[in-house]
């Protein structure tokens, strides 16, 4: 028994860390037999564990581990500080967590409960592959695999314009230099000056507000002088887990698991000294909360004496500052400096494509008109540069999926689903024109004209529902439709027209389905029958869109049927 | 307890301890094959939509850029069934070498006790291990910024719109990470409403989902009737003119595909019955006279006499005042008249109030409790044609 456990102290110890230690305690339980072995009690799990949190070798309680143990614990700690198990560790190390399981191990060794006999199953009967050194998730690839991701497969024009009109960020922020540089003096002034300052950037969704902070970041001069952190407040549990987070960013030793001196302690560390902190805490109006006696606090960190504190907040709306933070105002020195992201301006966006489409060698898939086409439909309606490179990019696939010109299709036979032989297209490459684009506009943003067009595709009883809303709107008096109204009227047309009318029950499942096209919405009380009934699209649009056809039209002006 | 969460148990199910018996005749067989859980190996009339889901899917992968699109339908019209079959033949390429290996996670707002547990479940099928939902976040936060060589991963979020809190940080964070050039996920989002980013969700939100989004069309009858036709292929218990009939009435209501198979699979159940071996019309009519079957009119022609009776006063008494809205005492005093009419002796108020309190439980009535007897108020829960229709043929003899 105490054989084996030797050959194996090796791989455990190498998987020990904190989401795998129960692991190990119900390995070593299998390999037991006799529950009282005195050789059981190498602490392997405990030692592992007070290692890894404390890195100190001088632990008092090592007496009974073996020579031979340390030496291969040694090895693991030089060369795994570059793994990602390792980096965890650490995290582990900046929050000084105690680790509950290891009183968990000493209760199990002891006590028979039907629990423990379940942890003693033999469980892992593939030793070799523990023994492979562990990685954060299964799926990392092998080398092989490295190489052919690295290989491009089968690229062309298309893919190469695909492929640099990514949502993600860039270091090349064509359209935002005013705002880079202005920021970057912002950040420099206070650094000379030794001051802290506080800024709020808003802006819409889409705008590089944090593209644009990166960037900064990403400069050497800026990275060498400030310490920084980035945390984007999305991922809290609450509003004052954020005190706990930046503790953790800055790794100041003193933190409690409970969190509660949290704001204690980083202001101790803003009045000590250290290098400038920049901060920057993005979609900053999650942090919102009761009093927002968080966000007070946190904005009146850099007016503390020597803090030394930037502090750059991100959020979308433009008064953010000004309407949930109103006693900033009464102090000057609280006041944040305001900085905005206007939407980007249609020659920006045709400047952002085009040179994205420069850098990939693709200039020619898009005709210039196009670009124009879809940059100014996008500053009309967001400025979202997203949205653009989003729509650009849809383009692009459409048209290199019309080009191939063999659908695939699932067909009966399903081996050869994915047989499209796709005939190389290079010779063929038009660039994408406006009717392409023009189609994808459309299909996201034309509600109504989708409707008519697909006329075929609307089940016939819901498309006479919609009409009797119409009909009460246009001729009824009482425009306060409720859902058992809407019935009435709905079954009086029903009978005019020789139409069997669907019951209650369905017409109500009926509502709520033409309510996830966005046509009506049905405002809830607790019976369905007394629901009202909201017209959501434009009525004389929709009127319109339905008058072409002769039946629809003789519908909705037939007042008799009220 | 830490056995399951490390998942090297595997939960099990306990096995029937006899064999189950194929289907024998026909109709067994043809029932099976029209169950909903029976996915055909083809989808038909979804062509375009596979294709176009397909050329995004494949081309994200080959370029190993996340993304994230949106797919969305009213229920029953192939959504998963053909992003599964997507994810099937990718796999299939995946063998063939076509394409690099990408992993694939599947998670559903509806099966998670709360939107915080989608990432503990996005952890377990990615490594197998169960945290709290903040270690999982932490974890896979570190997981998708690590610019280490991964694979793709493919993420399906089935029910996006049960994701949706007060501060949509679920939902932000699952699609921020495909903005991530080291991600390398491409988020696939299934919900029913059609503007639900507009609707629902914040604007950083719906500018994170893009503008690829996917409409899936209710079935239209040639469509519902192809789809029955390939699961009844080499049979004919059902005739081509039932399954139209069929398919006109379901794509007439909701174009609903499981709507339409249920119709037919109940079809085939009647004709059993009756021990025919094809199905005729009349089946047809009695299975769809079922499925629309007006419980309410039911419940009314089986209530007691002086229940019919109150309904119908109230019935009299919100015509005499025009209002949807009556007075427990003015329908009493129409109940009284309409007793006497009848050659009834009326109950008291205390016995009519216990009819009004029974046809509330039922929700044929709406009223109120019963503390403020004779001045409470009620309204009609069903409307009035259903009422005269229900009791047109019972004679107050």
């Amino acid at each position: 028994m105490s054989g084996k456990q030797t050959t194996i102290s090796f791989p455990i110890r190498k998987k020990s860390n904190f989401y795998s230690r129960k692991e190990e305690v119900n390995e070593d339980f299998t390999n037991a037999t006799a529950k009282d072995t005195p050789s059981r009690y190498v602490p392997t799990v405990k030692k592992i564990v007070t290692l890894t949190s404390s890195e100190s070798e001088s632990d008092s309680d090592i007496e009974n581990t073996k020579e031979r143990h340390k030496v291969p614990r040694e090895r693991r700690i030089e060369n795994a500080g570059h793994t990602p198990r390792r980096r965890k560790c650490d995290d582990l190390n900046e929050q000084h967590t105690p680790s509950p399981p290891k009183q968990r191990r000493d209760k199990l060794e002891s006590s028979l409960t039907p629990s423990t006999l379940l942890n003693r199953l033999i469980l892992s009967p593939k030793k070799e592959g523990r023994l492979a050194p562990k990685q954060l998730f299964d799926s990392c690839l092998s080398e092989e695999e490295d190489e052919i991701i690295s290989k491009p497969i089968g690229s062309n024009k298309y893919q190469n314009a695909r492929k640099s009109l990514h949502g993600s960020i860039t270091d090349n922020l064509p359209g935002r230099e005013e705002e880079l540089t202005k920021l970057q003096k912002y950040l420099l002034e206070h650094l000379d000056q030794k001051t802290s300052g506080s800024l709020y950037i808003s802006g819409p969704p889409g705008t590089g507000k944090t593209a644009c902070l990166f960037k900064i970041m990403q400069q050497s001069d800026v990275r060498s002088k400030f310490k920084m952190v980035y945390i984007n407040c999305t991922s809290m549990k609450s509003a004052t887990a954020i005190y706990a987070k930046i503790i953790q960013e800055l790794s100041i030793p003193g933190m409690t698991k409970s969190g509660k001196n949290g704001k204690a302690i980083i202001e101790k560390y803003l009045v000590s000294k250290h290098k400038t902190l920049l901060l920057v805490l993005d979609e900053i109006d999650q942090l919102e909360s009761k009093k927002q006696s968080v966000l007070y606090s946190i904005f009146e960190w850099p007016s503390k004496p020597n803090s030394k504190l930037i502090l750059i907040g991100i959020a979308n709306s433009l008064d953010l500052t000004d309407r949930i933070l109103p006693r900033l105002q009464a102090r000057c020195e609280l006041k944040p400096a305001l900085m905005h992201f206007a939407p980007y301006s249609k020659q920006q966006i045709f400047n952002i494509i085009s040179t994205r489409l420069n850098e990939a060698n693709a200039t020619n898939v898009f005709t210039p008109p196009a670009i124009q086409f879809l940059a100014s439909k996008v500053a009309a309606f967001s400025g979202d540069i997203r949205k653009a490179l989003d729509i650009s990019r849809r383009v692009i696939e459409l048209a290199s999926s019309h080009q191939v010109a063999q659908v695939l299709r699932p067909t009966i036979d399903n081996d050869t689903n994915i047989e499209p032989s796709k005939k190389e297209t290079e010779a063929v490459e038009k660039p994408v024109d406006l009717k392409e684009v023009i189609t994808v506009l459309n299909g996201v943003y034309g509600g109504i004209q989708n409707l008519s067009n697909e006329q075929d595709t609307f089940p016939l009883q819901q498309k006479l529902l919609i009409c009797s809303l119409l009909l009460i709107l246009n001729k009824g008096k009482n425009k306060d439709i409720t859902v058992g109204r809407l019935y009435e009227v709905y079954r009086n047309v029903c009978k005019k027209r020789n139409i069997s009318a669907v019951d209650t029950s369905d017409f109500v499942n009926m509502c709520s389905l033409i309510e996830t096209r966005g046509i009506l919405r049905v405002v809830g009380k607790k019976e369905a029958r007394l629901c009202k009934v909201n017209l959501q699209w434009d009525q004389e649009e929709l009127d319109a869109a339905l008058q072409d056809k002769q039946m629809m039209a003789d519908i909705i002006n037939d007042a008799n049927c009220l | 307890m830490c056995v399951l969460k490390q998942s090297t148990l595997k939960p099990s199910m306990k096995m029937r301890v006899d064999i189950l018996a194929k289907p024998v005749t026909p109709l067994q067989e043809i029932r099976t094959k029209l169950h909903v859980s029976a996915v055909p190996k083809s989808l038909p009339c979804r062509e375009e939509e596979f294709n176009n889901i397909y050329t995004f899917l494949e081309s994200k992968l080959m370029d190993n850029s996340g993304g994230s699109i949106y797919i969305n339908g009213v229920p029953g019209t192939g959504k998963t069934a053909t992003v599964n079959e997507i994810v099937k033949c990718l796999k299939r390429s995946v063998e063939k070498g076509k394409l690099n290996r990408f992993d694939f996670v599947e998670i559903n707002g509806m099966k998670l006790s709360e939107p915080r547990q989608a990432y503990v479940q996005i952890l377990k099928q990615l490594s197998g291990k169960v945290l709290t939902w903040e270690q999982a976040y932490n974890m896979l936060e570190k997981k998708f910024n690590s610019s280490a060589k991964r694979p793709m991963t493919l993420l399906l979020v089935d029910e996006l719109d049960l994701l949706c809190t007060k501060r949509q940080d679920v939902i932000y964070n699952l699609l921020d990470w495909p903005t991530k050039a080291s991600a390398r996920l491409v988020v696939i989002s299934i919900a029913n409403t059609m503007d639900l980013p507009e609707r629902v969700l914040m604007g950083r939100v719906t500018s994170r989902l893009g503008l690829t989004r996917v409409t899936f069309e209710p079935y239209n009858y040639k469509q519902l009737y192809e789809i029955i036709l390939i699961r009844l292929k080499n049979t004919d218990i059902f005739e081509n003119e039932i399954i139209q009939l069929i398919a006109r009435k379901v794509s007439a209501v909701s174009g609903d595909a499981r709507r339409a198979l249920d119709i037919c699979r109940r079809v085939a159940e009647i004709t059993e019955t009756r021990n025919n071996t094809t199905v005729n019309v009349q089946d047809v009519n009695e299975a769809l006279s079922e499925m629309i079957i007006n419980p309410k009119v039911q419940a009314i022609k089986h209530c007691s006499k002086f229940e019919q009776i109150f309904l119908q006063a109230v019935c009299v008494e919100v015509k005499r005042i025009g209002v949807e809205e009556v007075c427990f005492m003015n329908v009493y005093r129409q109940f009284e008249s309409l007793c006497s009419f009848d050659g009834y002796k009326t109950p008291n108020i205390t016995q009519t109030l216990d009819i009004c309190a029974k046809l509330g439980d039922y929700r044929l009535l709406i009223c109120e409790y019963a503390s403020n007897d004779i001045h409470k108020k009620i309204l009609l829960n069903i409307s009035k044609d259903e009422l005269h229709y229900a009791l047109q043929n019972i004679n107050f003899d």
